[in-house]
């Protein structure tokens, strides 16, 4: 897919801007603070309904603006030329495609795949369990819509299983919320264990060509559980419960999955260097796009939070070698972007919020 | 604006569906606009919280002690009982046409997380009905969100036995409307729940 517009208004210190974008090299230059990540975040937003900086809705909304908008002109292998239109209040979202109002979030989310890369990437490897669910989370909430609501219900149901652990409930009050886990529980364990194994065999693949070593990179799933069946998950629940109503919460199951990258079979987040960590994660991201243009025949739009000039020439080389021509890459950066990526960049000055585009 | 405007507004925007804009609209409306129509809303608010009351049998909405649909010995033939939400899904229901049962009204659904268990409903006569009644189906006609479904499961530990059946309404295609424009979890219920022509 290519953006060819975007459009925000009231997005945190953007107050309108509306951009021209239909090509395949576009650059936001511009000081720290003028806004250039502001949009490259709401162009990414339209992945997954969500900010890659934010959890609460308020904190995007321009100052004493009620609302926010973005407004995304696309062009799509599976939809052709498409209009997507988000509108975000301080509580919950409105989507419109092709202005047609978007039910629900599960029928959009993941339509539209762009891959972010930025400073926050190397958390991957050497993050929280949290943030590496979540990467997964995101990545498969986009490719499958089933997981995606599997996923919400085992949320939920965790949620109220925990609210009744707390509170001391009775067993009969917690039953009639276990039921409902289950299924979606060993749905969350299949569909990650088979994802991160596809992901991180991909990964493998463009480590060499980015890091121009032949070390072996593993991603391996470390399920915090993995009944196999329903009776194993009752099981788990039974042999838990006790735990369970002491701490307070449920202890076991896919809610505290983690996965673990690694380098020549050694945990990559103690044994990696910066630089070889920095490798892993543009890896991965790597691994996300070719999985996305082998299995659905879509190519994502590739967004990059000023990373480019952090890497060394050489390594900057090696990622514009491993690159899919037919990407569409939108960057910014405080530096002009690198001449050696084959192609000519659009550039936009920004200033306060302010876009413009910048003489050749 | 002044300090009763804004008390009046203040206690529309407590009711269900109401934002601050329309709170506001209607406060303008009534003190300024229509103010004969403020006299006549008050009167009838007042008349009605005095009369209408919470049938004592299922929950509805009536005047007496129980409800007119109580009342009436025909709706006891169908042996039927229909568990919904809310008043406002028993008058939707109501309208339809399509049931002639009676209906047992929970006032809400399980939810730990916003504090209701099933002591905040209402099923305190729920299983002394469904015996003194002679019940043999019990009709869910709740959401199929997550505390929908709890809700269904509870309710059927309460009151299942061998005389009394308890089904879920189906989930699927409204009337009328195409398998193009139906969300994907529309369409997976309705598939789920295809049936044999």
């Amino acid at each position: 897919m290519r953006f060819k517009t975007v459009a925000v208004s009231n997005y945190r210190n953007i107050k309108f801007a509306r951009l021209d974008v239909d090509a395949d090299r576009v650059f936001f230059l511009g000081r720290n603070g003028q806004g250039k990540t502001n949009l490259l975040e709401a162009t990414g937003y339209v992945t997954s309904l969500r900010a890659f900086r934010a959890r609460e809705n308020e904190t995007l909304l321009g100052p004493e603006s009620p609302q926010a908008e973005i407004l995304f002109e696309m062009e799509h292998e599976e939809y052709d030329e498409v209009e997507a239109r988000v509108r975000i209040k301080k509580k919950g979202k409105e989507v419109y495609l092709d202005r047609e109002p978007v039910r629900r979030a599960s029928d959009f989310v993941g339509r539209f795949p762009a891959v972010m890369l930025s400073s926050e990437d190397l958390s991957i490897v050497r993050g929280s369990p949290g943030g590496r669910r979540r990467f997964i989370d995101t990545f498969l909430c986009g490719i499958d819509r089933d997981y995606y609501v599997a996923l919400q219900r085992y949320q939920k149901c965790i949620q109220e299983r925990n609210a009744l652990l707390k509170k001391g409930a009775a067993a009969n009050l917690m039953k009639p919320f276990e039921v409902q886990m289950v299924q979606p529980c060993l749905e969350v364990i299949r569909k990650r264990e088979k994802v991160i194994g596809e992901l991180g065999g991909m990964a493998s693949r463009f480590y060499e060509m980015l890091s121009g070593s032949a070390e072996e990179i593993g991603m391996s799933y470390k399920p915090n559980a993995s009944p196999e069946d329903e009776d194993a998950y009752w099981a788990l629940l039974e042999r838990n419960r006790r735990r369970d109503e002491i701490m307070h919460s449920t202890s076991k199951g896919p809610h505290r999955d983690d996965f673990e990258l690694s380098l020549n079979g050694r945990p990559a987040a103690d044994f990696a260097s910066d630089g070889q960590q920095r490798s892993i994660a543009l890896s991965l991201a790597f691994a996300t796009i070719a999985y996305w243009r082998e299995r659905f025949g879509v190519c994502p739009v590739l967004l990059i939070d000023d990373v480019l000039g952090e890497l060394d020439p050489m390594r900057r080389q090696r990622f514009w070698n491993a690159l899919d021509g037919g990407i569409q890459l939108i960057a910014t950066g405080t530096e002009l972007p690198d001449a050696a990526s084959g192609k000519e960049w659009r550039v936009y000055e920004v200033e306060k919020g302010e876009f413009k585009p910048s003489a050749p | 604006m002044t300090p009763a405007f804004e008390a009046l507004q203040k206690e529309l925007k407590r009711l269900p569906g109401v934002g601050f804009r329309s709170a506001e609209r209607m406060a303008i409306h009534l003190l300024l606009e229509k103010p004969e129509a403020a006299k006549r809303l008050s009167d009838a608010i007042l008349s009605a919280s005095e009369r209408v009351r919470s049938c004592s049998t299922c929950g509805n909405v009536c005047e007496e002690e129980r409800c007119s649909i109580c009342e009436d010995v025909r709706r006891e033939e169908s042996g039927s009982l229909c568990v919904v939400e809310h008043v406002s899904d028993l008058m939707a229901i109501e309208k339809s046409g399509a049931y002639r049962g009676r209906y047992h009204v929970l006032h809400g659904k399980l939810s730990p997380i916003n504090g209701v268990g099933p002591e905040s409903l209402n099923l305190a006569g729920l299983a002394g009905r469904v015996k003194a009644e002679s019940v043999t189906e019990v009709i869910l006609a709740l959401p199929n969100d997550v505390e929908g479904e709890a809700t269904c499961h509870y309710l059927t530990e309460l009151v299942e036995s061998d005389s009394v059946e308890v089904s879920r309404i189906g989930f699927g295609l409204p009337s009328g409307a195409s398998v193009l424009y139906a969300d994907s979890g529309t369409l997976k219920s309705a598939l789920d729940a295809r049936q044999r022509y």
